[in-house]
């Protein structure tokens, strides 16, 4: 068991050298070159994300990067569709070329980044959005919460005036968004009084999840997708976010319910501990390791969907070189099989390592129950 | 009693309809809205502008009240004192965003709608190179941009209406939002109308109706998946049961980890490996049809087995846990000791409570029956559902989308809520523990 863990962190710190120093491995410039009997970095500049500056041809190569070409090297020779292991003068392709005459073993180093990324980052904003509603969910149920009228009042019109001055630029959306969600989550959590009037909270968020449920997903994020020419990563992630939140909203919702109706809970109520406390410093640990389970599985899942989307040609942009990207490519040439294979391979093993990941800690942490 | 309970469960389902519907219809229309940036910008590049910029306009005015522009999208709408009561009737749309640009940046709205106005007008009458010129400050879309162009028009000499000068240097004073209603004459409404009576309007690439194109696409997706289906629930019961009963011997674990395998896979890669290595070199299976008149059982065998393998693995293994958790139960153990034999046992004790969670699962699957595998039909040129729609977004061809995103929204419906009824009827403790 132990060399299990071993190897999947060994797997987990590829994938993760590959994304960060992506510049380090594959790059048209050499990483050190002396001149003028200066030492110099020719892709560190790149690598914090400034461009670099041109290299003189009378440099000396100290020190080559392994592959020696950029994600959107074309090809001096013009090599399309190349099979793998075809020579150029500056370099071998040993994954063969794509239809744009760019490396592809370059490609997959870059494309990891990418995947990575979107990932982490949806299953992020799906993590807010989803945690928040299925532990309000979960916490108050349809009768915990008590809101007198007038606050009610006072939290539609909140609601009302801040997206009404978002949306004609009074204030501007991202502050006027994160300020309604604090204040939001703040009034619910300190304006519980004991003679107000039910909010069914739980009711809500479960409809809205079945509501989420009817959609036709890929279908829907498909034609959303198709409306914007050129994602960047970041909207596309919050785009997949979108559409995965219920996901999270409802395991912590079913993971936590028992929780908060066990006598443990019931008597720190009591004991009139606030539901701050006992949401944030008891119930969230409970519910750690199944999130985290959930957490490594979606990841799966969104870079999953990403790559369906850019393979159908309604992704990510053509200069932003994903595995969804490299394997469209594939989809009008099925008789470069190089094409098809390698980048293929990369994703699978990725959602494979991230499925591993999620099985492990299933296995290693006991379930607890109320 | 009972008239009472079929009354609510009947009134909680219509409920759930009408919301379901409300929820997809304002998300189809809100993406719709979206798309209608696009035949704007493609005009621009498109060959229809070789002639004047004005001619051009008129094309692009003439598109958004043939796609209900110009009517207001919602029944009520709320907006600042000084807009204007209505702007819909702007259009070009991108005219129409400039001027609310304009807007937030709080020029005063009925002032710069009678100055739109007679910009317009000079537009129809003036040369092309004033007609340019007047279109830049249609399209202004900050105070700044407007001054500056002001600035420029003023340059060429062209004859600006009187209350320029006033327009830039005012500015109005915030207020209470105004509320504004719109009447059943709205965007909105009359998609939903449309939809409802079955009025789908036509393709706007080749002036077909969309309910024939649906039609004509819908029994490839039906039988494809039907297929799919049926093989899958009963070769998941067979491998789960299996699995279920069987000892860990090495074909039980080598079995479950390439389903396991199968599983993690994504199918588009399943699929276009399946294309790269079994079609062209081997010639095991025919290359996927270029002609849709060509299709025969063939050409369907690939893509079946594609959609079985992806789905086959999570779907037996489903199956393996629910049974063994039904095997390890009080009364198998009762009907063990009583002697019977182990075959009776399952099939008559532990498969029918066993099969609940997997038919769940199958009504998720249902509404696949109408939208199919969209990848599976891309890559495998079937032209079901999947493909139509991934065609038509391909050329902007909105109707055929909307509609199709409607009816499987409409069919996901139908299978929650006939799996909940289905196994409501299978496993009657579900109503028992609801009562």
């Amino acid at each position: 068991m132990k060399g299990e863990k071993r190897f999947l962190l060994l797997v987990g710190g590829f994938f993760f050298l590959l994304a960060v120093g992506a510049e380090f491995i594959a790059n048209e410039n050499p990483i050190v070159y002396s001149y003028d009997d200066n030492w110099k970095c020719g892709v560190c500049a790149d690598w914090i994300g400034k461009t670099q500056k041109p290299i003189p041809d009378s440099a000396k190569t100290i020190l080559p990067p392994v592959i020696g070409f950029d994600a959107n090297t074309l090809s001096k020779e013009s090599l399309y569709l190349q099979p793998p292991l075809s020579h150029e003068k500056t370099g071998t392709h040993w994954l063969g070329t794509d239809s744009q005459s760019r490396d592809v073993l370059a490609g997959i180093i870059y494309g990891t980044r990418y995947a990575l990324f979107i990932g982490v980052i949806s299953v992020f904003f799906s993590l807010i959005i989803g945690g928040l509603l299925g532990i309000l969910a979960a916490y108050y149920g349809d009768t915990r919460l008590r809101i007198s009228p007038w606050v009610g009042l006072f939290i539609l019109v909140l609601i009302f005036t801040m997206s009404y001055m978002m949306y004609f630029n009074i204030i501007s959306s991202v502050l006027g968004g994160s300020l309604l969600l604090i204040l939001l989550s703040s009034i619910l959590l300190l304006g519980n009084t004991h003679k107000g009037v039910k909010v069914p909270i739980n009711q809500f968020v479960t409809k809205s999840i079945e509501l989420f449920d009817s959609l036709p997903a890929l279908f829907v994020l498909l034609a959303w997708a198709a409306t914007v020419e050129n994602w960047t990563i970041g909207s596309m992630s919050l785009l997949i976010a979108f559409f995965r939140w219920p996901t999270f909203a409802r395991l912590i919702r079913a993971e936590m319910t028992p929780w908060t109706n066990s006598a443990w809970v019931k008597s720190l109520r009591d004991l009139k501990m606030s539901d701050y406390w006992i949401i944030s410093s008891q119930l969230l640990n409970l519910v750690v390791v199944p999130i985290s389970i959930h957490a490594a599985f979606a990841v799966a899942s969104a870079v999953s969907i990403e790559a369906t989307l850019t393979f159908l040609g309604f992704g990510l942009g053509v200069e932003t070189q994903s595995w969804g990207r490299l394997l469209s490519d594939a989809r009008q040439y099925f008789q470069a099989w190089w094409l098809v294979v390698f980048p293929g391979l990369f994703l699978f093993l990725f959602l494979w390592w991230t499925n591993e990941v999620a099985q492990y800690i299933q296995r290693k942490t006991k379930k607890f129950s109320p | 009693m009972t008239i009472y309970r079929i009354l609510t469960k009947g009134i909680k389902i219509i409920a759930s309809l009408f919301l379901s519907l409300f929820f997809i219809l304002s998300i189809a229309f809100f993406i719709k809205s979206e798309h209608a940036a696009f035949p704007d910008e493609q005009n621009e590049m498109g060959f229809a502008d070789l002639s004047s910029p004005t001619s051009k306009r008129t094309q692009t005015v003439k598109y958004g009240k043939k796609q209900q522009f110009d009517i207001p999208s919602f029944y009520f709408s709320v907006r600042p004192p000084h807009y204007p009561s209505l702007i819909h009737p702007i259009l070009p749309l991108r005219e129409r965003e400039a001027f609310k640009g304009l807007l937030k940046d709080r020029i005063p709205g009925e002032l710069l709608l009678t100055w739109r106005n007679q910009i317009v007008e000079r537009l129809n009458t003036s040369e092309l190179g004033q007609s340019r010129i007047l279109i830049n400050l249609l399209l202004s879309s900050s105070r700044k941009e407007l001054e500056k162009n002001i600035s420029l028009a003023k340059e060429k000499q062209l004859a600006l209406p009187t209350i320029t000068d006033s327009l830039t240097s005012r500015k109005a004073s915030l207020g209470l939002p105004r509320f504004y209603w719109h009447g059943t004459q709205n965007q909105w409404h009359l998609t939903a109308k449309n939809f409802l009576i079955g009025d789908w309007g036509q393709s706007e690439i080749d002036g077909q109706a969309v309910s024939d194109k649906i039609f004509s696409a819908l029994p490839y997706t039906m039988i494809l998946n039907g297929c799919a289906i049926i093989i899958l629930f009963f070769t998941a019961l067979g491998m789960g049961s299996w699995w279920a009963r069987s000892k860990n011997t090495l074909w039980v674990k080598l079995s479950r980890q390439i389903a396991y395998l199968l599983y993690v896979m994504p199918l588009f890669w399943l699929a276009a490996l399946a294309i790269a290595f079994l079609t062209a070199p081997s010639g095991i299976f025919p290359l996927p049809s270029g002609i849709e008149t060509h299709l025969d059982f063939s050409h369907f065998l690939l893509p079946l087995l594609c959609i079985w393998l992806s789905s086959f693995g999570y779907l037996s293994r489903m199956f393996e846990d629910s049974l063994k958790s039904e095997w390890q139960k009080p009364y198998i153990k009762l009907a063990k000791h009583r002697g019977l034999p182990n075959k009776w046992i399952l099939f008559h004790y532990a498969l029918p409570n066993a099969i609940i969670p997997i038919i769940t699962l199958l009504g998720a699957a249902f509404p696949a029956l109408v939208s199919g595998s969209l990848v599976i039909e891309v890559l495998f040129n079937i032209p079901g559902m999947g493909r139509l729609i991934w065609g038509a977004l391909q050329e902007n061809d909105w109707p055929v989308v909307f509609n199709i995103i409607l009816i499987i929204g409409v069919f996901a419906w139908v299978g929650r809520w006939g799996a909940d009824l289905l196994s409501q009827y299978l496993d009657p403790r579900i109503n028992w523990i609801e009562k």
